[in-house]
């Protein structure tokens, strides 16, 4: 019995990456001067809420707790704003999100991505704090080792590595080869925590990115050209999140020319775990 | 396409490049922390009004800066401003001491507190606070503009290349060390204008004061950023930089470095009244290297607008900024004025990138603030007296074991501090008690964030064992 607990708990990515995202949180709480207590619980307490009464609504019977665990969990990494409000209805929004704009069955947008997008815009309330996780290669090792594995386990590298990629060789040319400039200066850019959180746990969400892997690689490509754009033009020290809210319609464009099998969590469904495995392959 | 470009500081000299952002050359007597510079920021939108300090002390004819910027900025984009504006900023918002009075208990002394502030620390700290044509072509200079600013000639130059822009400045007489030539390429290729400033001894005499003014220069950009690596080019060792960050929606932070709160609200011995720069000197040391060496200390951060009518400050340790003040600073609007104080100790190795900012709407407040609480004059013969006693000893120990957390200093030389109390207890037994190793306190927090860990390893366990959900709904089945 013990074993099969084991094997399933593995089974399912969703368990890594609260794991990790847990982790990462505890890490700065203990290293960082996260202290934001209050906000934390009132992320958690938001999105858990929405999601069974979401869940009650629609009469499904099992929540997907797991989901609104992870999507509060982004949000605590990357969210900041002054009142416990704000905090509260960007976990709402995250949610709702998922049940109110839906295509296809599936939700548009990447959950915390719309809740934080949304208080960004409309609230006078809300930051994101880029620097807040300092310059450690040590997290940044760290950072890589967990997601690769949540990564290989989804089996949605691919994005990673085009968003990685793209970004990494156009500041690679623009910093080192047209500047002239040394390579601290473009490491020290990618070993922000904010970064690395978008690049492994964000745009490679399962539900919200492309079903085929052509797809997601294009998809990982754009996303990283728009970063670059965001972030040496526009100046826009928070572009991962941009550069994902606009490409996020090009997903329903890439589904159209790119076709693929839809995502599933559990390997319950062997058929589609199969298809979605010949797709990565 | 349009191209924004970086703004940028480098002070040269034809003696030598000067720290901050290579500007500033501090004395390093009266001042707390050796090279520290001084910077105003105002920002609200695009537009950054940028306000260095100035307190150079050698031969007016040895001054030279080289200040980049965005754009060729006309005329009214630079002026002069009172150097008091920044006395003014860093005595409002330095770290401050607290003295609190304890009552003997044996008078009966109707409950009335003595708040004092200690100005001395801030006042101490108050610190830190053209070449001919043809040659110009040769070296791709080209000379955009040329003003009179009271004191100040100033050229604005638009260079090709770096070989030649150094060129340039050697030949008109600017010595710029090769190491700063490399950091120069890439502001260069970021399509910068170089704002050349030298002082006019003539004009700076008739001026009268016979000290130069901080220089102010505002343009759009939307590239809020302070260059720091020309600077570091020719220094050896850490150089500290205090800015002050004025907005009129929040605090501004560092957005590629992380910004951390220096720790406030501490309860210190009463010595520490006697040195408190050297305390706070200390304290900055010691929570740098903590934090990495790689972090921006937040100081202070209040909205410090003159119609704000609240609380600016607790306990303030001067006249709030009026309306002049901002003005001075740069502030061009009237309304919502945020303060943020920042302090940054960089060095090549741990600073690889440029400072950049933004402006958040976090408005919460925010002092480097530390008590210390005289005990009360004897006798304490009375039972109320002598609990007093145990009381203050063991707080007088908590006080050593904080400052040694937040100083490293031992209080060793002060062996009276807290045994000079503990002899006037007079039950043997309850002083012998008293008499436990100083065991340093918890650090600010500490139980929150076990709870907090706690709480997360109790969710984690939950939702990973779905097991017992399965367990769960099979026995249901069963039954």
């Amino acid at each position: 019995m013990e074993q099969k607990n084991i094997f399933k708990l593995f089974k399912d990515a969703r368990d890594f990456q609260i794991l990790w995202l847990s982790i990462f949180l505890l890490y700065g709480v203990w290293n960082l001067q996260w202290n934001n207590f209050a906000s934390y619980a009132v992320i958690f307490s938001a999105c858990l809420i929405t999601q069974v009464f979401c869940n009650f609504l629609l009469s499904v019977s099992k929540p997907s707790v797991k989901s609104a665990i992870i999507t509060a969990l982004s949000l605590c990494l990357l969210f900041s704003a002054n009142s416990l409000w704000t905090f509260a209805l960007c976990g709402i929004l995250s949610i709702a999100s998922k049940f109110l704009l839906r295509l296809n069955k599936k939700h548009i947008f990447n959950p915390s991505l719309f809740g934080i997008v949304f208080c960004l815009l409309f609230t006078d309330d809300a930051w994101v704090s880029p620097g807040k996780w300092g310059n450690e290669y040590l997290l940044v090792v760290f950072f890589i080792a967990c997601a690769l594995l949540v990564l290989l386990k989804v089996g949605r590298i691919g994005t990673s590595l085009a968003f990685l990629g793209t970004l990494m060789t156009l500041e690679f040319f623009r910093t080192c080869i047209y500047f002239n400039d040394n390579m601290w200066v473009f490491l020290q850019k990618f070993s922000s925590g904010t970064i690395l959180l978008f690049a492994f746990f964000m745009i490679t969400d399962p539900m919200t990115t492309p079903r085929s892997f052509k797809g997601r690689l294009i998809y990982g490509c754009l996303v990283g050209g728009l970063t670059f754009y965001l972030t040496n033009w526009l100046q826009a020290y928070d572009a991962p999140i941009w550069a994902l809210t606009i490409a996020t319609p090009f997903t329903i464009l890439i589904n159209t020319l790119f076709k693929g099998a839809r995502f599933n969590w559990l390997p319950e469904h062997m058929n589609i775990t199969i298809n979605s495995k010949k797709q990565v392959i | 396409m349009k191209k924004y470009v970086l703004l940028a500081l480098l002070v040269v000299t034809s003696a030598e490049l000067f720290a901050f952002c290579g500007f500033y050359v501090a004395k390093a007597d009266a001042k707390i922390f050796n090279k520290t510079s001084q910077v105003i920021l105002v920002r609200d939108g695009d537009y950054t009004v940028v306000t260095m300090s100035n307190d150079f002390k050698g031969d007016v004819k040895d001054f030279a800066m080289v200040v980049p910027v965005p754009v060729v900025l006309n005329r009214q984009d630079i002026r002069t401003v009172n150097p008091s504006v920044f006395n003014k900023l860093d005595a409002y918002s330095g770290p401050r001491l607290v003295e609190y009075h304890d009552n003997n208990p044996c008078y009966r002394i109707v409950d009335k507190e003595i708040m004092l502030m200690d100005m001395a620390p801030v006042s101490e700290m108050s610190m830190r606070s053209a070449g001919n044509l043809e040659n110009d072509k040769k070296y791709k200079v080209t000379v955009e503009a040329e003003y009179k600013v009271d004191e100040y000639d100033i050229l604005i130059l638009s260079a090709k290349e770096s070989t030649g822009l150094k060129q340039w400045l050697t030949e008109n007489g600017y010595k710029i060390p090769g190491t700063a030539a490399a950091v120069l390429d890439p502001y260069i290729k970021n399509n910068l204008k170089f704002f050349v400033v030298k002082v006019d001894a003539d004009r700076l005499a008739q001026k009268g004061t016979g000290t130069m003014s901080p220089l102010q220069i505002g343009f759009n950009s939307p590239k809020f950023m302070l260059p720091i690596r020309l600077g570091m080019a020719n220094a050896d060792g850490d150089q500290d930089m205090i800015v002050y960050g004025l907005t009129k929606k929040g605090r501004i932070e560092c957005t590629n470095y992380r910004t951390v709160e220096i720790p406030t609200n501490r309860n210190v011995p009463t010595f520490v009244r006697d040195n408190f720069s050297s305390f706070y000197k200390d304290l900055f040391n010691k929570a740098y290297k903590y934090q990495g060496r790689n972090a921006v200390f937040l100081e202070y951060a209040w909205n410090v607008s003159p119609s704000f009518r609240g609380m600016k400050c607790d306990p303030c340790v001067g006249p709030p900024p009026i309306s002049r003040d901002l003005s001075q600073a740069g502030v061009y609007w009237n309304g919502n004025v945020h303060f943020t104080r920042l302090h940054v100790r960089y060095s090549q190795e741990k600073f690889a990138q440029d400072l950049f900012f933004q402006v958040t709407p976090n408005k919460e407040n925010f002092q480097g603030r530390y008590i210390i609480t005289n005990p009360a004059r004897g006798p304490f013969d009375c039972d109320e007296g002598q609990a007093y006693l145990s009381k203050l000893v063991n707080r007088r120990q908590n006080e050593l074991s904080e400052l040694q957390a937040l100083t490293g200093w031992t209080g060793s030389d002060r062996p009276h501090y807290v045994k000079g109390y503990q002899s006037l207890i007079k039950n043997d037994s309850k002083r012998n008690e008293i008499l436990v190793p100083i065991a340093s306190p918890p650090s600010d927090g500490f139980l929150p964030k076990l709870y907090f860990t706690l709480a997360m390893v109790l969710i984690v366990i939950l939702l990973l064992s779905n097991s017992l959900a399965q367990l769960f709904k099979r026995r249901t089945h069963a039954l």
